[in-house]
């Protein structure tokens, strides 16, 4: 293992560029977010954060502050969805630390229909009562068309339900890094029972895809890699699931 | 009432997140700590795989939320790690079509264009141009090494592949970078001759 790093080459700015390639590897290398850009993802976020000796552009400030403020909102679903969950499991520690430290400026900003709109992955009933859920799954529904992948969202639920996507999909993929493909692909049907229009779709389907490559079922594989390749592709995914499926290059 | 039902269909990691949401002050020292140390290379991480920067920074915050209501998970020596994928996932979801430069073949005028822009704007937009002709998948590995100065087990860690692909497709990104760079180099003589 020391060995295979070992061998990698010296990074090529400290060695052997030319000039131009070091000219360019260093101004990538130096870019930074404006002091605006900074300022604004910080209030985002909910952290301070000022840059040591930076100079403002001051150019766009109204701006920065209108986009800034939009996306706080997106901190708004999170908070209200707590608060949300917070009542429905009054006298759990949840609601005994909000209780310690309520979200106060924040709250008092709550728009009454933010606490309505709380991310269904917190308030929604459970998602076998859906209708995409009461309908029998198929192979084409797994693998929407590319216009039906959901655009990543400065509408405020977006981010507020990926951290959850997230841990099924690390989830799924350390059951299938630990050698278990059905644990795998059972949380793979959870997440496709949950999120019906999940943001992760097509990282779910490709570790669908490789879970039934490791189980031997390498027709069904194929089936949803081509189909995989003709939704998502060309991409990183699509190569790696046709590599997987033994596709032919997408 | 305490609704029973809800609250034993909510997931660890829901509640989880619930808990973050009211963040202890540690947690929230920690965030703003890991912003202070790691926003920079996140949101330049994503400058490189073709967003704008404002773009970048709404991705980087959102990678930041992300963080936030995982924190518990994130060992103190993996935070940048775990950033990088985490924004690495997170451009995949822009709409995939956003995430590569929007590309034409017409490197002169590109190169004519970026020598207008000022030195250091030329060269970053000259970076970007030849790494928007590489194969995403090298591109990637080329600027995590090189750019962002990652190790190779980081590499391998983000990007979940043996530590050989890495090595391999370092090598295979830097044929591909200085091939371009190379052109680049020698369309730059052409139209500098021309002027």
């Amino acid at each position: 293992m020391s060995k295979q790093q070992t061998d990698l080459p010296e990074r090529l700015r400290t060695m052997g560029a030319t000039s131009l390639e070091q000219r360019l590897l260093e101004a990538a290398g130096r870019e930074r977010p404006s002091r605006e850009l900074s300022e604004r993802m910080a209030q985002a976020i909910g952290v301070s954060f000022s840059v040591p000796g930076g100079t403002s552009g001051g150019a766009n400030t109204g701006t920065a502050t209108g986009t800034a403020a939009k996306a706080s909102s997106t901190l708004v679903p999170w908070l209200s969805a707590a608060v949300v969950a917070a009542c429905f499991a009054a006298g759990a520690y949840v609601v005994t630390r909000a209780a310690v430290k309520p979200a106060a400026p924040l709250s008092t900003a709550l728009p009454a229909q933010s606490a309505a709109s709380a991310p269904s992955a917190l308030v929604s009933p459970a998602p076998a009562s859906t209708p995409a859920e009461a309908r029998s799954p198929s192979a084409a529904e797994e693998l929407p068309a590319r216009s039906a992948v959901p655009q990543r969202g400065r509408r405020g639920t977006a981010g507020a339900e990926l951290a959850p996507q997230i841990a099924l999909v690390d989830a799924a993929r350390s059951a299938l890094s630990a050698g278990n493909a059905a644990r795998a692909l059972s949380i793979v049907r959870d997440y496709q029972s949950q999120y019906p229009s999940g943001t992760f779709r097509p990282e779910v389907a490709a570790v669908k895809i490789e879970a039934l490559v490791k189980l031997g079922r390498t027709a069904e594989a194929r089936t949803l890699a081509e189909r995989f390749v003709v939704a998502y592709g060309p991409s990183p995914l699509a190569e790696r699931v046709a590599r997987l499926a033994q596709l032919a290059e997408p | 009432m305490v609704n029973w039902n809800l609250l034993a269909r909510m997931s660890e990691t829901e509640v989880t997140r619930a808990q973050a949401v009211v963040a202890s002050d540690a947690d929230r020292a920690r965030l703003a700590r890991m912003f202070a140390d790691h926003h920079v290379t996140v949101w330049r991480s994503l400058r490189r795989r073709g967003l704008s920067p404002d773009e970048a920074a709404d991705a980087t915050q959102e990678t930041f939320m992300i963080a936030l209501g995982r924190l518990a998970d994130i060992p103190a020596d993996s935070e940048r790690a775990f950033l990088l994928g985490t924004a690495r996932r997170v451009a995949f979801t822009l709409g995939r079509k956003t995430v590569r430069f929007q590309l034409d073949d017409d490197m002169d005028l590109r190169i004519s264009s970026a020598r207008d822009g000022g030195d250091a704007h030329a060269d970053l937009q000259l970076c970007d141009l030849a790494l928007s002709k590489l194969n995403p998948e090298l591109a990637e590995t080329f600027v995590l090494y090189e750019i962002e100065g990652l190790s190779s087990p980081e590499i391998a860690a983000l990007l979940e592949i043996p530590l050989g692909s890495v090595a391999s497709r370092l090598r295979r990104a830097r044929e591909q970078f200085r091939e371009v760079v190379s052109r680049i180099e020698r369309d730059l003589s052409r139209i500098q001759g021309r002027s």
